[in-house]
Protein backbone atom coordinates (compact mmCIF):
# COMPACT_ATOMS: atom_id res chain seq x y z
CA UNK A 1 0.00 0.00 0.00
CA UNK A 2 1.31 3.40 -1.07
CA UNK A 3 1.86 5.50 2.16
CA UNK A 4 0.25 9.07 1.71
CA UNK A 5 3.99 10.87 2.35
CA UNK A 6 5.76 8.84 -0.32
CA UNK A 7 8.08 10.67 -2.67
CA UNK A 8 5.39 9.78 -6.03
CA UNK A 9 1.79 9.45 -5.62
CA UNK A 10 -0.74 8.27 -8.62
CA UNK A 11 -2.84 10.88 -7.17
CA UNK A 12 -0.56 13.46 -7.51
CA UNK A 13 0.97 12.86 -11.02
CA UNK A 14 -2.87 12.87 -12.08
CA UNK A 15 -3.49 15.82 -10.86
CA UNK A 16 -0.07 17.78 -11.90
CA UNK A 17 -0.78 16.29 -15.61
CA UNK A 18 -3.94 17.76 -15.33
CA UNK A 19 -2.96 21.11 -13.86
CA UNK A 20 -0.28 21.13 -16.82
CA UNK A 21 -3.41 20.38 -19.28
CA UNK A 22 -5.92 22.99 -18.03
CA UNK A 23 -3.04 25.52 -18.09
CA UNK A 24 -1.92 25.26 -21.54
CA UNK A 25 -5.71 24.80 -22.68
CA UNK A 26 -6.83 28.57 -20.85
CA UNK A 27 -3.50 29.68 -22.82
CA UNK A 28 -4.53 28.15 -25.74
CA UNK A 29 -7.87 30.02 -25.73
CA UNK A 30 -6.44 33.04 -24.86
CA UNK A 31 -3.85 32.32 -28.34
CA UNK A 32 -6.78 31.18 -30.17
CA UNK A 33 -8.74 34.59 -30.05
CA UNK A 34 -5.94 36.49 -30.60
CA UNK A 35 -4.85 34.25 -33.89
CA UNK A 36 -8.37 34.40 -34.81
CA UNK A 37 -8.67 38.43 -34.85
CA UNK A 38 -5.12 38.51 -36.62
CA UNK A 39 -7.06 35.93 -39.01
CA UNK A 40 -9.70 38.33 -39.69
CA UNK A 41 -8.48 41.14 -38.90
CA UNK A 42 -4.92 41.29 -41.09
CA UNK A 43 -6.31 42.08 -44.87
CA UNK A 44 -8.47 44.62 -43.65
CA UNK A 45 -6.09 47.01 -41.57
CA UNK A 46 -3.34 46.17 -44.54
CA UNK A 47 -6.04 47.84 -47.18
CA UNK A 48 -6.95 50.70 -44.72
CA UNK A 49 -3.68 51.59 -43.95
CA UNK A 50 -2.51 51.16 -48.19
CA UNK A 51 -5.48 52.28 -49.79
CA UNK A 52 -7.38 54.94 -47.73
CA UNK A 53 -5.45 56.93 -45.34
CA UNK A 54 -5.14 60.03 -47.23
CA UNK A 55 -8.63 59.17 -48.74
CA UNK A 56 -11.38 61.52 -48.40
CA UNK A 57 -13.54 58.22 -47.82
CA UNK A 58 -15.09 57.23 -44.54
CA UNK A 59 -11.46 55.68 -43.53
CA UNK A 60 -11.21 57.15 -40.73
CA UNK A 61 -8.78 54.12 -38.69
CA UNK A 62 -5.31 56.24 -38.80
CA UNK A 63 -6.43 60.02 -37.56
CA UNK A 64 -8.61 57.70 -34.98
CA UNK A 65 -5.55 56.02 -34.07
CA UNK A 66 -3.33 59.50 -33.48
CA UNK A 67 -5.99 60.60 -31.87
CA UNK A 68 -6.06 57.33 -29.32
CA UNK A 69 -2.47 57.82 -28.71
CA UNK A 70 -1.96 61.57 -28.32
CA UNK A 71 -4.94 61.39 -25.67
CA UNK A 72 -3.94 58.68 -24.19
CA UNK A 73 -0.32 60.50 -23.69
CA UNK A 74 -1.69 63.41 -22.98
CA UNK A 75 -3.75 62.77 -20.48
CA UNK A 76 -0.49 60.65 -18.65
CA UNK A 77 1.72 63.94 -19.32
CA UNK A 78 -0.93 65.66 -17.20
CA UNK A 79 -1.55 63.45 -14.56
CA UNK A 80 2.28 62.39 -14.06
CA UNK A 81 3.91 65.54 -12.13
CA UNK A 82 0.84 65.67 -10.08
CA UNK A 83 1.10 61.82 -9.72
CA UNK A 84 4.70 61.56 -8.99
CA UNK A 85 4.89 64.23 -6.84
CA UNK A 86 2.61 62.65 -4.48
CA UNK A 87 3.72 59.18 -4.46
CA UNK A 88 7.03 60.65 -3.60
CA UNK A 89 6.00 62.75 -0.75
CA UNK A 90 3.53 59.93 0.48
CA UNK A 91 6.71 57.36 0.64
CA UNK A 92 9.77 59.64 1.68
CA UNK A 93 8.65 62.43 3.47
CA UNK A 94 5.62 61.90 5.02
CA UNK A 95 5.25 60.80 9.00
CA UNK A 96 4.31 57.47 9.98
CA UNK A 97 0.87 58.21 10.94
CA UNK A 98 -2.77 57.81 10.69
CA UNK A 99 -3.10 60.45 8.03
CA UNK A 100 -0.95 58.62 5.78
CA UNK A 101 -2.35 55.26 6.22
CA UNK A 102 -5.35 57.39 5.56
CA UNK A 103 -4.45 59.03 2.33
CA UNK A 104 -2.86 55.72 1.18
CA UNK A 105 -5.72 53.79 1.57
CA UNK A 106 -8.18 56.98 -0.69
CA UNK A 107 -5.31 56.57 -3.41
CA UNK A 108 -5.42 52.66 -3.54
CA UNK A 109 -9.04 52.72 -3.43
CA UNK A 110 -9.82 55.37 -6.21
CA UNK A 111 -6.79 53.43 -8.39
CA UNK A 112 -9.17 50.34 -8.51
CA UNK A 113 -12.19 51.81 -8.83
CA UNK A 114 -14.50 51.13 -11.89
CA UNK A 115 -13.69 53.85 -14.78
CA UNK A 116 -17.82 54.21 -15.07
CA UNK A 117 -17.31 56.48 -12.05
CA UNK A 118 -14.36 58.37 -13.91
CA UNK A 119 -16.90 58.85 -16.70
CA UNK A 120 -19.65 59.87 -14.96
CA UNK A 121 -17.96 63.00 -13.57
CA UNK A 122 -16.44 63.52 -16.79
CA UNK A 123 -19.93 63.42 -18.05
CA UNK A 124 -21.56 65.26 -14.87
CA UNK A 125 -19.05 67.57 -13.79
CA UNK A 126 -16.47 68.33 -16.77
CA UNK A 127 -18.84 67.93 -19.58
CA UNK A 128 -20.94 71.21 -18.21
CA UNK A 129 -18.42 73.23 -16.89
CA UNK A 130 -16.33 73.24 -19.62
CA UNK A 131 -19.50 73.20 -22.23
CA UNK A 132 -19.56 72.21 -26.07
CA UNK A 133 -16.82 72.07 -28.20
CA UNK A 134 -14.22 71.74 -25.47
CA UNK A 135 -14.28 67.56 -25.64
CA UNK A 136 -10.57 66.76 -26.04
CA UNK A 137 -10.10 68.71 -22.75
CA UNK A 138 -12.54 67.17 -21.17
CA UNK A 139 -11.77 63.66 -22.39
CA UNK A 140 -8.55 64.77 -21.39
CA UNK A 141 -9.02 65.95 -18.03
CA UNK A 142 -11.09 62.21 -17.35
CA UNK A 143 -7.94 60.22 -18.54
CA UNK A 144 -5.91 62.44 -16.40
CA UNK A 145 -8.09 62.38 -13.34
CA UNK A 146 -8.24 58.69 -13.83
CA UNK A 147 -4.88 57.81 -14.23
CA UNK A 148 -3.47 60.23 -11.58
CA UNK A 149 -4.26 57.69 -8.34
CA UNK A 150 -3.08 54.59 -10.17
CA UNK A 151 0.49 56.75 -10.79
CA UNK A 152 0.68 57.85 -7.45
CA UNK A 153 0.08 54.29 -6.24
CA UNK A 154 2.54 52.66 -9.10
CA UNK A 155 5.22 55.75 -7.89
CA UNK A 156 4.78 54.90 -4.04
CA UNK A 157 5.36 51.01 -4.46
CA UNK A 158 8.00 51.69 -7.11
CA UNK A 159 9.74 53.48 -4.22
CA UNK A 160 8.83 51.10 -1.49
CA UNK A 161 10.82 48.48 -3.86
CA UNK A 162 13.79 50.14 -3.52
CA UNK A 163 15.99 48.85 -0.32
CA UNK A 164 16.41 50.61 2.52
CA UNK A 165 20.26 50.19 2.43
CA UNK A 166 20.07 52.99 -0.44
CA UNK A 167 18.21 55.65 1.87
CA UNK A 168 20.89 55.32 4.38
CA UNK A 169 23.86 55.17 2.50
CA UNK A 170 22.82 57.89 0.48
CA UNK A 171 21.89 60.06 4.32
CA UNK A 172 24.93 58.70 5.53
CA UNK A 173 27.06 60.42 2.60
CA UNK A 174 25.63 63.73 3.63
CA UNK A 175 22.44 63.75 1.03
CA UNK A 176 19.33 65.40 1.79
CA UNK A 177 16.34 63.98 1.74
CA UNK A 178 15.76 65.58 -1.81
CA UNK A 179 19.01 64.18 -3.13
CA UNK A 180 18.45 60.78 -1.79
CA UNK A 181 15.15 60.44 -3.48
CA UNK A 182 16.38 62.31 -6.78
CA UNK A 183 20.12 60.88 -6.90
CA UNK A 184 19.78 57.52 -5.02
CA UNK A 185 16.24 56.56 -5.10
CA UNK A 186 14.60 57.85 -8.52
CA UNK A 187 17.26 56.48 -10.70
CA UNK A 188 16.68 52.69 -8.91
CA UNK A 189 12.95 53.03 -8.97
CA UNK A 190 12.74 55.33 -12.69
CA UNK A 191 12.55 51.70 -14.50
CA UNK A 192 10.26 50.13 -12.74
CA UNK A 193 7.87 53.30 -12.30
CA UNK A 194 7.84 53.86 -16.06
CA UNK A 195 7.07 50.18 -16.88
CA UNK A 196 4.22 50.36 -14.56
CA UNK A 197 2.62 53.89 -15.67
CA UNK A 198 2.97 52.02 -19.17
CA UNK A 199 1.00 49.28 -17.99
CA UNK A 200 -1.55 51.11 -16.50
CA UNK A 201 -1.68 53.47 -19.79
CA UNK A 202 -2.72 50.19 -22.04
CA UNK A 203 -5.05 49.65 -20.08
CA UNK A 204 -6.75 52.93 -19.44
CA UNK A 205 -6.11 53.22 -23.83
CA UNK A 206 -8.22 50.50 -24.29
CA UNK A 207 -10.96 51.57 -21.56
CA UNK A 208 -14.61 52.51 -23.32
CA UNK A 209 -16.64 53.84 -20.54
CA UNK A 210 -15.41 57.36 -20.20
CA UNK A 211 -15.47 57.96 -23.86
CA UNK A 212 -18.62 56.70 -24.11
CA UNK A 213 -20.31 58.87 -21.00
CA UNK A 214 -18.52 61.80 -21.84
CA UNK A 215 -20.11 61.50 -25.86
CA UNK A 216 -23.34 60.90 -24.02
CA UNK A 217 -23.54 64.64 -22.77
CA UNK A 218 -24.25 65.41 -26.42
CA UNK A 219 -26.73 62.96 -27.81
CA UNK A 220 -26.87 64.42 -31.22
CA UNK A 221 -23.17 64.40 -31.36
CA UNK A 222 -22.19 61.02 -31.03
CA UNK A 223 -18.74 61.44 -29.56
CA UNK A 224 -17.87 62.57 -33.49
CA UNK A 225 -14.67 64.93 -33.04
CA UNK A 226 -13.48 62.59 -29.95
CA UNK A 227 -13.64 58.97 -30.91
CA UNK A 228 -10.85 57.33 -30.16
CA UNK A 229 -10.68 53.52 -31.51
CA UNK A 230 -12.36 51.63 -28.60
CA UNK A 231 -15.04 53.79 -28.80
CA UNK A 232 -15.25 53.69 -33.00
CA UNK A 233 -15.49 49.88 -32.30
CA UNK A 234 -17.92 49.75 -29.84
CA UNK A 235 -20.25 52.31 -31.80
CA UNK A 236 -19.82 50.92 -35.13
CA UNK A 237 -20.61 47.71 -33.64
CA UNK A 238 -23.50 48.05 -32.19
CA UNK A 239 -24.94 50.67 -34.73
CA UNK A 240 -24.19 48.86 -37.94
CA UNK A 241 -26.50 45.33 -38.70
CA UNK A 242 -23.69 43.66 -39.56
CA UNK A 243 -20.98 42.58 -36.78
CA UNK A 244 -18.40 40.94 -38.36
CA UNK A 245 -17.33 42.99 -40.82
CA UNK A 246 -14.02 43.50 -42.08
CA UNK A 247 -13.73 47.11 -41.10
CA UNK A 248 -14.70 45.87 -37.57
CA UNK A 249 -12.28 43.22 -37.61
CA UNK A 250 -9.85 45.94 -38.95
CA UNK A 251 -10.31 48.27 -35.72
CA UNK A 252 -10.06 45.62 -33.03
CA UNK A 253 -6.80 43.99 -34.43
CA UNK A 254 -5.33 47.67 -34.50
CA UNK A 255 -6.51 48.00 -30.80
CA UNK A 256 -5.11 45.00 -29.53
CA UNK A 257 -1.65 45.62 -31.26
CA UNK A 258 -1.79 49.21 -29.89
CA UNK A 259 -2.12 47.84 -26.10
CA UNK A 260 0.01 44.59 -26.28
CA UNK A 261 2.88 47.04 -27.69
CA UNK A 262 2.18 49.10 -24.76
CA UNK A 263 2.37 46.23 -22.38
CA UNK A 264 5.23 44.58 -24.17
CA UNK A 265 6.95 47.71 -23.95
CA UNK A 266 6.39 47.53 -20.16
CA UNK A 267 7.39 43.73 -19.90
CA UNK A 268 11.13 45.13 -21.48
CA UNK A 269 11.43 47.83 -19.30
CA UNK A 270 10.64 45.33 -16.11
CA UNK A 271 12.63 42.42 -16.90
CA UNK A 272 10.79 40.35 -14.14
CA UNK A 273 10.75 37.53 -16.54
CA UNK A 274 14.00 36.23 -15.27
CA UNK A 275 13.38 34.37 -12.32
CA UNK A 276 10.07 33.27 -12.97
CA UNK A 277 9.65 29.84 -10.74
CA UNK A 278 8.96 31.03 -7.36
CA UNK A 279 10.90 28.11 -6.42
CA UNK A 280 14.50 26.58 -5.20
CA UNK A 281 16.51 27.21 -7.43
CA UNK A 282 18.24 24.00 -7.99
CA UNK A 283 18.18 22.58 -11.86
CA UNK A 284 17.40 18.52 -11.98
CA UNK A 285 15.99 17.13 -14.85
CA UNK A 286 15.74 20.43 -16.98
CA UNK A 287 13.30 22.00 -14.12
CA UNK A 288 13.31 24.50 -12.47
CA UNK A 289 11.58 23.69 -8.64
CA UNK B 1 15.75 58.75 12.85
CA UNK B 2 18.51 61.26 12.76
CA UNK B 3 16.67 63.00 10.24
CA UNK B 4 13.60 63.40 12.20
CA UNK B 5 15.41 64.62 15.08
CA UNK B 6 17.33 67.20 13.29
CA UNK B 7 14.01 68.73 11.50
CA UNK B 8 12.38 68.76 14.95
CA UNK B 9 15.91 70.91 16.15
CA UNK B 10 14.94 73.48 13.71
CA UNK B 11 11.65 73.42 14.04
CA UNK B 12 11.94 74.48 17.60
CA UNK B 13 14.91 76.94 16.97
CA UNK B 14 11.92 79.02 15.02
CA UNK B 15 12.97 78.11 11.48
CA UNK B 16 9.83 76.37 10.58
CA UNK B 17 8.71 77.29 6.77
CA UNK B 18 11.63 76.64 4.28
CA UNK B 19 10.54 76.79 0.21
CA UNK B 20 12.21 73.49 -0.57
CA UNK B 21 11.48 70.17 -2.64
CA UNK B 22 9.12 69.25 0.29
CA UNK B 23 7.28 72.55 -0.33
CA UNK B 24 6.77 71.35 -3.85
CA UNK B 25 5.95 67.78 -3.20
CA UNK B 26 3.63 68.24 -0.55
CA UNK B 27 1.55 70.91 -2.83
CA UNK B 28 1.76 68.10 -5.27
CA UNK B 29 0.22 65.53 -2.58
CA UNK B 30 -2.51 68.23 -1.28
CA UNK B 31 -3.66 69.29 -5.50
CA UNK B 32 -3.80 65.39 -5.61
CA UNK B 33 -6.09 64.60 -2.84
CA UNK B 34 -8.37 67.54 -3.91
CA UNK B 35 -8.78 66.27 -7.50
CA UNK B 36 -10.05 62.90 -5.77
CA UNK B 37 -11.64 64.49 -3.14
CA UNK B 38 -13.71 66.19 -5.88
CA UNK B 39 -14.82 63.22 -7.89
CA UNK B 40 -15.88 61.39 -4.29
CA UNK B 41 -17.57 64.64 -3.70
CA UNK B 42 -19.61 64.83 -6.80
CA UNK B 43 -20.59 61.28 -7.02
CA UNK B 44 -21.10 61.51 -3.34
CA UNK B 45 -23.30 64.70 -3.39
CA UNK B 46 -25.44 63.77 -6.42
CA UNK B 47 -26.33 60.67 -4.61
CA UNK B 48 -27.72 62.54 -1.79
CA UNK B 49 -29.42 65.14 -3.83
CA UNK B 50 -31.14 62.43 -6.02
CA UNK B 51 -32.18 60.60 -2.65
CA UNK B 52 -34.01 63.10 -1.13
CA UNK B 53 -35.38 64.93 -3.89
CA UNK B 54 -36.47 62.09 -6.50
CA UNK B 55 -38.36 58.81 -5.71
CA UNK B 56 -35.97 56.14 -7.55
CA UNK B 57 -36.56 53.49 -8.98
CA UNK B 58 -35.48 50.97 -6.73
CA UNK B 59 -36.10 48.03 -8.60
CA UNK B 60 -33.84 49.06 -11.27
CA UNK B 61 -30.95 49.95 -8.66
CA UNK B 62 -31.19 46.73 -6.88
CA UNK B 63 -31.84 44.67 -10.37
CA UNK B 64 -28.61 46.34 -11.14
CA UNK B 65 -26.58 45.78 -8.17
CA UNK B 66 -27.87 42.11 -7.87
CA UNK B 67 -26.74 41.39 -11.67
CA UNK B 68 -23.38 42.86 -11.52
CA UNK B 69 -22.31 40.70 -8.24
CA UNK B 70 -24.29 37.37 -10.08
CA UNK B 71 -22.05 38.32 -13.35
CA UNK B 72 -18.58 39.22 -11.97
CA UNK B 73 -19.46 36.05 -8.94
CA UNK B 74 -19.66 33.99 -12.15
CA UNK B 75 -16.91 35.06 -13.97
CA UNK B 76 -14.77 34.53 -10.91
CA UNK B 77 -16.17 30.94 -10.08
CA UNK B 78 -14.82 29.86 -13.75
CA UNK B 79 -11.43 32.20 -14.09
CA UNK B 80 -10.34 32.15 -10.27
CA UNK B 81 -9.23 27.89 -10.73
CA UNK B 82 -8.29 28.32 -13.73
CA UNK B 83 -5.67 31.07 -12.92
CA UNK B 84 -4.84 29.02 -9.86
CA UNK B 85 -3.52 26.33 -12.25
CA UNK B 86 -1.96 28.44 -13.98
CA UNK B 87 0.27 30.29 -11.83
CA UNK B 88 0.75 26.87 -10.00
CA UNK B 89 2.01 25.46 -13.54
CA UNK B 90 3.98 28.56 -13.72
CA UNK B 91 5.71 28.87 -10.63
CA UNK B 92 6.23 24.88 -9.19
CA UNK B 93 6.23 22.71 -12.69
CA UNK B 94 7.19 24.35 -15.98
CA UNK B 95 10.44 24.45 -17.18
CA UNK B 96 11.49 27.60 -17.37
CA UNK B 97 11.67 28.09 -21.01
CA UNK B 98 7.79 27.45 -21.25
CA UNK B 99 7.26 29.13 -17.71
CA UNK B 100 8.86 32.11 -19.45
CA UNK B 101 6.55 31.53 -22.63
CA UNK B 102 3.32 31.26 -20.82
CA UNK B 103 4.14 34.26 -18.54
CA UNK B 104 4.82 36.65 -21.68
CA UNK B 105 1.49 35.36 -23.46
CA UNK B 106 -0.84 35.77 -19.90
CA UNK B 107 0.80 39.10 -18.98
CA UNK B 108 1.28 41.05 -22.75
CA UNK B 109 -2.58 39.51 -23.21
CA UNK B 110 -4.30 40.87 -19.87
CA UNK B 111 -3.87 44.38 -21.93
CA UNK B 112 -6.61 43.27 -24.52
CA UNK B 113 -9.09 46.27 -23.98
CA UNK B 114 -12.71 44.82 -22.96
CA UNK B 115 -14.43 45.71 -26.05
CA UNK B 116 -12.35 43.60 -28.40
CA UNK B 117 -13.63 40.56 -26.04
CA UNK B 118 -17.29 41.80 -26.00
CA UNK B 119 -16.61 41.92 -29.93
CA UNK B 120 -15.21 38.56 -30.33
CA UNK B 121 -18.00 37.47 -28.27
CA UNK B 122 -20.87 38.46 -30.22
CA UNK B 123 -19.03 37.27 -33.72
CA UNK B 124 -18.93 34.01 -31.70
CA UNK B 125 -22.61 34.59 -30.65
CA UNK B 126 -23.75 35.67 -33.63
CA UNK B 127 -22.89 32.49 -35.54
CA UNK B 128 -24.59 30.45 -32.35
CA UNK B 129 -27.88 32.76 -32.05
CA UNK B 130 -28.67 33.39 -35.57
CA UNK B 131 -30.86 30.47 -35.92
CA UNK B 132 -32.64 30.78 -32.50
CA UNK B 133 -34.15 33.93 -30.83
CA UNK B 134 -32.08 35.91 -28.35
CA UNK B 135 -33.20 35.86 -24.98
CA UNK B 136 -31.63 38.46 -22.34
CA UNK B 137 -31.04 35.48 -19.68
CA UNK B 138 -29.36 33.60 -22.07
CA UNK B 139 -26.86 36.14 -22.12
CA UNK B 140 -25.98 35.88 -18.49
CA UNK B 141 -23.85 32.59 -18.71
CA UNK B 142 -21.89 34.66 -22.00
CA UNK B 143 -21.45 37.58 -20.29
CA UNK B 144 -20.05 36.00 -17.49
CA UNK B 145 -17.52 33.81 -19.51
CA UNK B 146 -16.15 36.61 -21.67
CA UNK B 147 -15.68 38.19 -17.81
CA UNK B 148 -13.53 35.33 -17.24
CA UNK B 149 -11.54 35.48 -20.31
CA UNK B 150 -11.42 39.19 -20.34
CA UNK B 151 -10.08 38.60 -16.16
CA UNK B 152 -8.35 35.70 -16.50
CA UNK B 153 -4.85 36.90 -18.01
CA UNK B 154 -4.52 39.68 -15.26
CA UNK B 155 -5.72 37.03 -12.73
CA UNK B 156 -3.39 34.70 -13.37
CA UNK B 157 -0.58 36.77 -13.25
CA UNK B 158 -1.54 38.45 -10.13
CA UNK B 159 -1.18 34.89 -8.37
CA UNK B 160 2.14 34.43 -9.73
CA UNK B 161 3.87 37.73 -8.68
CA UNK B 162 1.99 36.65 -5.21
CA UNK B 163 3.63 32.34 -5.31
CA UNK B 164 6.75 33.72 -6.53
CA UNK B 165 7.35 35.47 -3.28
CA UNK B 166 6.61 32.37 -1.02
CA UNK B 167 10.22 31.76 0.32
CA UNK B 168 11.93 29.00 -1.33
CA UNK B 169 13.13 27.65 1.76
CA UNK B 170 9.61 26.48 2.26
CA UNK B 171 9.97 24.42 -0.91
CA UNK B 172 13.48 23.50 -0.33
CA UNK B 173 12.60 22.14 3.14
CA UNK B 174 9.97 20.35 1.67
CA UNK B 175 11.76 18.44 -0.94
CA UNK B 176 14.75 17.98 1.71
CA UNK B 177 12.13 16.05 3.53
CA UNK B 178 11.42 13.92 0.65
CA UNK B 179 8.01 15.27 -0.32
CA UNK B 180 7.28 15.08 -3.72
CA UNK B 181 6.28 17.54 -5.95
CA UNK B 182 2.06 17.22 -5.56
CA UNK B 183 2.82 17.15 -1.86
CA UNK B 184 4.84 20.28 -1.68
CA UNK B 185 2.56 22.08 -3.35
CA UNK B 186 -0.48 20.55 -1.35
CA UNK B 187 1.01 21.04 1.79
CA UNK B 188 3.57 23.94 1.92
CA UNK B 189 2.80 26.01 -1.01
CA UNK B 190 -0.96 25.97 -0.64
CA UNK B 191 -1.38 27.44 2.84
CA UNK B 192 1.49 29.91 2.58
CA UNK B 193 -0.58 31.16 -0.33
CA UNK B 194 -3.87 30.71 1.07
CA UNK B 195 -4.68 34.37 1.36
CA UNK B 196 -3.30 35.72 -1.78
CA UNK B 197 -5.57 33.49 -3.19
CA UNK B 198 -8.62 35.11 -1.49
CA UNK B 199 -7.05 38.87 -2.32
CA UNK B 200 -6.88 37.02 -6.18
CA UNK B 201 -10.69 36.45 -5.39
CA UNK B 202 -11.72 39.82 -4.72
CA UNK B 203 -9.20 41.61 -7.48
CA UNK B 204 -10.96 39.86 -9.89
CA UNK B 205 -14.57 40.44 -8.21
CA UNK B 206 -13.70 44.04 -8.64
CA UNK B 207 -12.48 44.54 -11.91
CA UNK B 208 -15.18 42.61 -13.68
CA UNK B 209 -17.89 43.98 -11.35
CA UNK B 210 -16.42 47.57 -12.75
CA UNK B 211 -16.27 46.54 -16.38
CA UNK B 212 -18.69 48.34 -18.83
CA UNK B 213 -18.52 47.17 -22.20
CA UNK B 214 -18.39 43.67 -22.51
CA UNK B 215 -22.01 43.53 -20.74
CA UNK B 216 -23.27 46.93 -22.64
CA UNK B 217 -22.38 45.21 -26.03
CA UNK B 218 -24.23 42.43 -25.34
CA UNK B 219 -27.24 43.73 -23.89
CA UNK B 220 -27.54 46.25 -26.99
CA UNK B 221 -27.20 43.01 -29.42
CA UNK B 222 -29.87 41.56 -27.68
CA UNK B 223 -31.82 45.02 -27.85
CA UNK B 224 -31.69 45.09 -31.20
CA UNK B 225 -32.73 41.47 -32.38
CA UNK B 226 -35.61 41.92 -30.20
CA UNK B 227 -38.03 45.03 -29.27
CA UNK B 228 -39.12 43.36 -26.12
CA UNK B 229 -35.12 43.06 -24.62
CA UNK B 230 -34.53 46.59 -24.98
CA UNK B 231 -37.25 47.06 -22.55
CA UNK B 232 -35.83 44.50 -20.32
CA UNK B 233 -33.47 45.50 -17.58
CA UNK B 234 -32.76 42.20 -16.31
CA UNK B 235 -28.94 42.02 -17.83
CA UNK B 236 -28.42 45.33 -17.09
CA UNK B 237 -25.61 45.95 -14.68
CA UNK B 238 -24.83 48.88 -12.87
CA UNK B 239 -21.99 50.02 -15.47
CA UNK B 240 -24.23 49.01 -18.04
CA UNK B 241 -27.12 50.91 -16.58
CA UNK B 242 -25.58 54.05 -15.87
CA UNK B 243 -24.21 54.70 -18.95
CA UNK B 244 -27.38 53.21 -20.56
CA UNK B 245 -29.06 56.30 -18.19
CA UNK B 246 -26.71 58.74 -19.53
CA UNK B 247 -26.96 58.18 -23.31
CA UNK B 248 -30.70 57.92 -23.59
CA UNK B 249 -31.81 60.07 -20.86
CA UNK B 250 -34.03 57.88 -18.79
CA UNK B 251 -32.70 57.54 -15.46
CA UNK B 252 -31.13 60.72 -14.70
CA UNK B 253 -31.55 60.40 -10.95
CA UNK B 254 -30.98 56.73 -10.70
CA UNK B 255 -27.07 57.30 -11.83
CA UNK B 256 -25.55 58.66 -8.80
CA UNK B 257 -27.03 56.76 -6.73
CA UNK B 258 -26.10 53.75 -8.63
CA UNK B 259 -22.70 54.88 -8.58
CA UNK B 260 -22.16 55.60 -5.47
CA UNK B 261 -22.98 52.27 -4.79
CA UNK B 262 -20.49 50.30 -6.90
CA UNK B 263 -17.96 53.15 -5.50
CA UNK B 264 -18.71 51.63 -2.17
CA UNK B 265 -18.86 48.13 -3.63
CA UNK B 266 -15.67 48.49 -4.85
CA UNK B 267 -14.03 50.34 -1.93
CA UNK B 268 -15.20 47.38 -0.06
CA UNK B 269 -14.37 44.11 -2.02
CA UNK B 270 -10.58 46.06 -2.49
CA UNK B 271 -10.17 46.63 1.35
CA UNK B 272 -11.42 42.92 1.88
CA UNK B 273 -8.68 41.58 -1.08
CA UNK B 274 -5.95 44.17 1.26
CA UNK B 275 -7.27 42.63 4.74
CA UNK B 276 -6.74 39.04 3.51
CA UNK B 277 -3.31 39.84 2.09
CA UNK B 278 -1.99 41.46 5.47
CA UNK B 279 -3.98 39.09 8.08
CA UNK B 280 -2.20 35.94 7.22
CA UNK B 281 1.57 35.38 8.51
CA UNK B 282 4.12 36.51 5.47
CA UNK B 283 6.70 33.69 4.51
CA UNK B 284 10.11 36.07 5.37
CA UNK B 285 13.40 34.92 4.42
Amino acid sequence: MRDRHSPQTYTGGIIYSSIILISWLAAGILIFYVGYLVFRGFGPLVRFFRDGAFAETDNILLPLWFRTLSLLFGGALLALPLAIGAGVYLSEYARENRLKQWMLAAVGGLAEMPPIVYGLFGWGALAPYFGEGKQTLIFLLTSAVWLLPQLVSVTYSALKEVPVSFRRDSLALGGSRWQTTWGALMPCAGRFLAAEALGGMARVGGETAPVIMIAAAWPSFHGQSLSTLPYHLYRSVVESGEVASPHHFGTALLLVLTSVCLQGAALRLKRTGDSLAGSVHERERGRWY
Amino acid sequence: MGIESTKEKLASTGQTFRFGPETILKLATAATLVVLAAVVIFVVIGAVRSVLLVDLDLDLILTAVVNSLVIAAGAVVVALPVGLLSALYITELAPSKPAKMFWTTIKVLSAVPSVVIGFIGLVWLGYYESSQGTSPLRLYPAASLLLALMVYPSLASFLIEHFRRISPSLRASSYALGASRWQTIVYTVYPAARSSIAAAGFFGLGRTMGDTAIVLMLWQAAARSSLTASQDHRLFTVPTAIVMGAELGWHHSELFPMAMLIMILSLAISSLGRRFMQSHWRVQE
